[in-house]
């Protein structure tokens, strides 16, 4: 998982400045209230039985004004740097323009459309060093979009889209989670953004929407029983699974739980709810020869 | 003591009132007030205000036997969440003023004036059928 | 037995109360180690995912309201009519009636693992995951229940102490001269009765959601899932300070006391706390700042926020004061406050931080914002009930807690609770999010967790510690005393433990330290303004 302040987009630069600004303004507080405390724990501690009293002191008008007009001077430095920073992070809300992404949360695993029609699931492909628009969806439950290192944070609330400003000043690969607890995979709802360089996204957004080969062998066993063993009834777009158009070139499965080996794919086949406990894919009962011919067919899914 | 029970039934009611207010204007916002036939919702109103009056003069039974009726009458309403969860209120009302003493009365008659007056808002925003 | 059960004496229930409240603390505390266990390493399973967001879900409602609600209640009602010279309370069978609430709500909350279905939607159960479609099980309508039940109670001992501390004063006692404490419990209590019923409205709802196939969250059928959360942190932010005013005015009590100087600035303490209960009313929507709410309406939450900070930072600086040019010692108890003053003051600036929308924006829901929390709830309200325990519970009892297991316990639980919770600092900016089971082995994670278990653990132990010391010290224990130290307000003129009538005669009071007035006739605190 990326930090917040390993920040990768001009929002996130904006966001750690405003954070260091934060952090300094309360360590200078935190030393001075700590400092009062300790020195009059050690100058003013009772040394021995004594039956005096010590001077009693009521109040102070001007210490009193002193620390309420302190705070509410910082306080309003910090309102102001605050609405500066939030009108440059904070993306339009309706601005009527088409987003170049729309990521839709689902229980428990991210996929993003793109405006030619290209499906991608759990790894998100991105041009680096360009700002994109982005709706946030949800399908089911609250969610919330975090990259730590590209964007602010984002609620994906059902039935109520909303829009952020993503982007990656840099190729590379960032790490990304839902943030908003939904349920009992909330652990396991990790993505990765991906940003390439503007001709190499290029090129992998056409290959997403190019049909694939015609699967031979027991590939080819294996689409069958996708089919007729009603797989694709969940898994396509905007049902209830995660689409596998292009499984096979996935890094994780089951939203980051575990990696994409031949092993742990087969483990999705025999037992689900081993390979993510509670996720919402029933068993499915399977010879060993029809398992084989299904894994085959998902790892031609390039 | 009377002075201490007003105070405190004052202060439970000021509960209440926030309660019913966000109650009703969420009932509001998505359209879920209750519905209630024409010549009823007035019936069950009259028959309220008649028990807060009767409470008013210390006729116990009377206002016992007024917000008994209502309730029998409110049962007979299409369901709605609002009328129910004030008719649990109003039932609680109804069994504490048959039962509690004398000295209880002051405080109680306060708690009847209240939901009485929280029947009129909904009474006064529910749909009319 | 039946005398306890029937008690309607107001030291009686406030017993019960801190009784109960305790035994629900070890229950709240045995949820969090098995979470501290499932996170000591990546990758662990000890427990499955469904458990351990019971663990969590049942752990914050619990503290929230089976301990911190429940004991600050048990303090006010055991030590309000004490602090004001009255025997009792205004209305001693709606206090009891309020308790039994209370109790009864809290055992179906439990009795919902016995049901094989405990909540696990978490302590504000953001809908629609706590609707029917997405936690099919009873879990959630217990838990609702459950906390209509203790919203019930919570009005009835508010209710009580408003009327207790508006209508039984001591003679000469007016509102400017009662003790912080009994300041703070009288705010709280208004608060609670402007806050709690939004709790109820949005549990009547959700119930009417789950079982009447009502609509009011479920955005597939045109209701709004941000409804719950705008009228569930109406109550619950002012709820955060519900939890914490009281424990400031503990503060306010033990500082004086243990530096032999009146409470620096006692007006601004007064409306210091009154502000603060206003601005929580208007600070709600920081809960929800990574919503797309829009940003005039954000703002106007963040300056909010930040405002109720001033007030705050006015009480750490009267504590200061206070203790500047005292003659200072440090019992254990007064160490305690001390602490408070330090760990409460991190927490509320990462508070501050959060107010910063930016700065939430990446934040929140991360284990930052549980650090800040247990700062705030453990560092502040638990630090603060320490040093209360051991500062009344010689009148409460009659005997003195053993002070050199009171260091032990101190100093175990300032080590425990400082690793366990400053570590998450670290974790929320590695990117560790809240309330997850698992965590996968990036750099650091596994570190900073163990370290916060191994924190946890030493932590529990100090507890314990002083589970032993209370019970040890109720048979073992030096007599106590009336006034053993030397103190100055009403509840130590009475006997300790104080007989069933507090006071044989109702003393008359002319300033905000009656005591002092009557060990000092030469310097009386009325002389002076």
């Amino acid at each position: 998982m990326g930090s917040p302040f390993s920040p990768h987009s001009a929002q996130t630069h904006l966001i750690a400045a405003v954070f260091s600004v934060v952090l300094v303004i309360a360590g200078v507080i935190f030393l001075v209230v700590a400092a009062g405390v300790i020195y009059s724990s050690v100058r003013y501690r009772s040394r021995g039985v004594t039956a005096a009293e010590p001077r009693q002191v009521f109040g102070s008008r001007k210490l009193e004004i002193l620390w309420t007009v302190v705070p509410l001077a910082i306080v309003t430095g910090l309102f102001v740097i605050t609405v500066r920073a939030m009108v440059l992070i904070d993306a339009p809300q309706e601005s009527g323009q088409t987003p170049d992404l729309v990521i839709t949360g689902h229980q428990w695993w991210w996929d993003a459309r793109y405006p030619n029609g290209a499906l991608a699931t759990g790894d998100i492909h991105i041009p680096a060093a360009r700002r994109l628009l982005v709706r946030i969806e949800s399908t089911d439950v609250i969610h919330d979009f975090w990259v730590p290192e590209l964007a602010r944070k984002m609620d994906a609330v059902p039935g109520r889209p909303s829009y952020i400003w993503l982007e990656a000043d840099a190729p590379g690969t960032y790490s990304g989670a839902c943030s908003e607890f939904c349920g009992a995979q909330h652990a396991w709802m990790r993505f990765r953004m991906i940003a390439e360089p503007e001709a190499s996204f290029n090129a992998w957004l056409l290959r997403q929407i190019q049909p694939l080969a015609e699967p031979t062998g027991a590939a080819a066993e294996g689409a069958r029983l996708f089919r007729t063993k009603k797989c694709e009834d969940c898994h396509a777009l905007g049902k209830k699974g995660p689409d596998l158009t292009h499984v096979a070139t996935r890094e994780f499965l089951g939203a980051g739980i575990s990696r994409n080996t031949p092993e742990n794919l087969a483990l999705w086949l025999t037992n689900p709810q081993a390979a993510k406990p509670g996720n919402r894919m029933p068993d499915t009962p399977l010879t060993a020869n029809e398992r084989a011919a299904l894994l085959a067919y998902l790892e031609s899914l390039q | 003591m009377t002075k201490r029970d007003q105070l405190g039934m004052t202060m439970f009611l000021i509960a209440e009132a926030v309660f019913f207010f966000l109650l009703i204007l969420a009932c509001a916002y998505f359209h879920a007030l209750p519905r209630l036939y024409a010549p009823w919702g007035w019936i069950l109103t009259a028959l309220l205000l008649a028990g807060s009056v009767s409470i008013w003069r210390g006729w116990r039974w009377g206002a016992v036997a007024l917000d008994a009726v209502f309730l029998v009458g409110l049962a007979g309403t299409p369901f709605a969440m609002l009328t129910a969860v004030l008719g649990l209120f109003v039932l609680a009302g109804v069994i504490a003023l048959a039962v509690i003493p004398a000295s209880g009365r002051r405080a109680l008659s306060l708690y009847w004036y209240f939901f009485t007056a929280v029947w009129l808002v909904i009474f006064g925003v529910a749909g009319q059928v | 037995m039946s005398a306890w059960l029937c008690a309607i004496d107001h030291k009686r229930v406030g017993i019960l109360y801190m009784l109960s409240a305790l035994l629900f603390f070890l229950a709240g505390g045995m949820e969090a180690m098995v979470m501290r266990a499932q996170l000591a390493a990546p990758n662990l399973k000890l427990v499955a995912p469904e458990v351990y967001n019971q663990m969590f879900t049942m752990h914050g409602t619990t503290m929230i309201f089976l301990v911190a609600m429940p004991v600050l209640t048990g303090f006010g009602v055991y030590l309000v009519p004490l602090m004001i010279g009255a025997n009792e309370m205004a209305l001693p069978r709606l206090g009891a009636l309020s308790f039994w609430l209370q109790l009864f709500g809290g055992v179906l909350l439990y009795i919902s693992f016995a049901s094989g279905s405990a909540p696990d939607a978490g302590w504000f159960s953001y809908a629609p995951l706590s609707e029917k479609p997405f936690s099919g099980g009873a879990g959630l309508d217990y838990w609702a229940l459950a906390l209509l039940l203790i919203t019930g109670g919570s009005i009835g001992s508010a209710v009580n102490l408003i009327v207790t501390i508006a209508t039984s004063r001591a003679p000469g006692m007016t509102m400017r001269l009662v003790p912080l404490f009994v300041w703070s419990t009288f705010i709280t209590s208004v608060m609670i009765i402007f806050a709690l019923p939004a709790l109820a409205a949005s549990l009547v709802m959700l119930l009417s959601d789950r079982l009447l196939h009502a609509r009011f969250f479920d955005p597939a059928q045109g209701g709004s899932p941000l409804l719950w959360q705008h009228y569930f942190w109406i109550f619950g932010h002012p709820e955060v300070y519900i939890v914490v005013l009281p424990a400031f005015g503990m503060i306010s009590e033990i500082i004086p006391v243990f530096s032999r100087k009146t409470i620096f600035g006692y007006p601004l303490m007064a409306t210091s706390s009154v502000a603060i209960a206003f601005l929580s009313y208007g600070v709600w929507a920081h809960h929800m700042f990574a919503v797309a709410l829009g940003r005039n309406f954000l703002a106007v939450f963040a300056a909010s926020s930040m405002l109720i900070a001033v007030p705050t930072g006015m009480k750490i600086f009267s504590w200061i004061a206070t203790m500047w040019g005292g003659a200072i010692r440090f019992t254990t108890a007064m160490l305690f406050a001390v602490a408070f003053l330090l760990e409460f003051t991190i927490g509320g600036l990462s508070g501050v931080a959060f107010a910063t929308v930016p700065v939430d924006w990446q934040m929140t829901d991360t284990y930052f914002v549980v650090a800040h929390i247990h700062y705030v709830l453990f560092g502040g309200t638990v630090f603060a009930l320490f040093a209360g325990a051991y500062y009344w519970f010689p009148k409460i009892s009659g005997r003195m807690l053993d002070e050199s297991l009171g260091r032990w316990n101190f100093w175990l639980v300032v080590i425990g609770f400082n690793a366990a919770f400053f570590v998450q600092h670290f974790l929320g900016l590695l990117g560790m999010r809240r309330r997850v089971y698992t965590y996968p082995d990036l750099p650091w994670f596994g570190a900073l967790n163990v370290i916060s278990t191994i924190g946890a653990a030493i932590l529990a132990f100090g507890i314990l510690l002083f589970c032993a010391n209370v019970l040890m010290s109720l048979y073992f224990g030096a007599p106590a005393g009336d006034d053993p130290w030397n103190a100055w307000t009403l509840e130590w003129a009475a006997a300790s433990p104080p007989p069933l009538e507090n006071f044989a005669e109702i003393p008359r009071v002319r300033s905000r330290r009656p005591l002092w007035d009557l060990k000092h006739p030469e310097a009386p605190d009325w002389t002076r303004a």
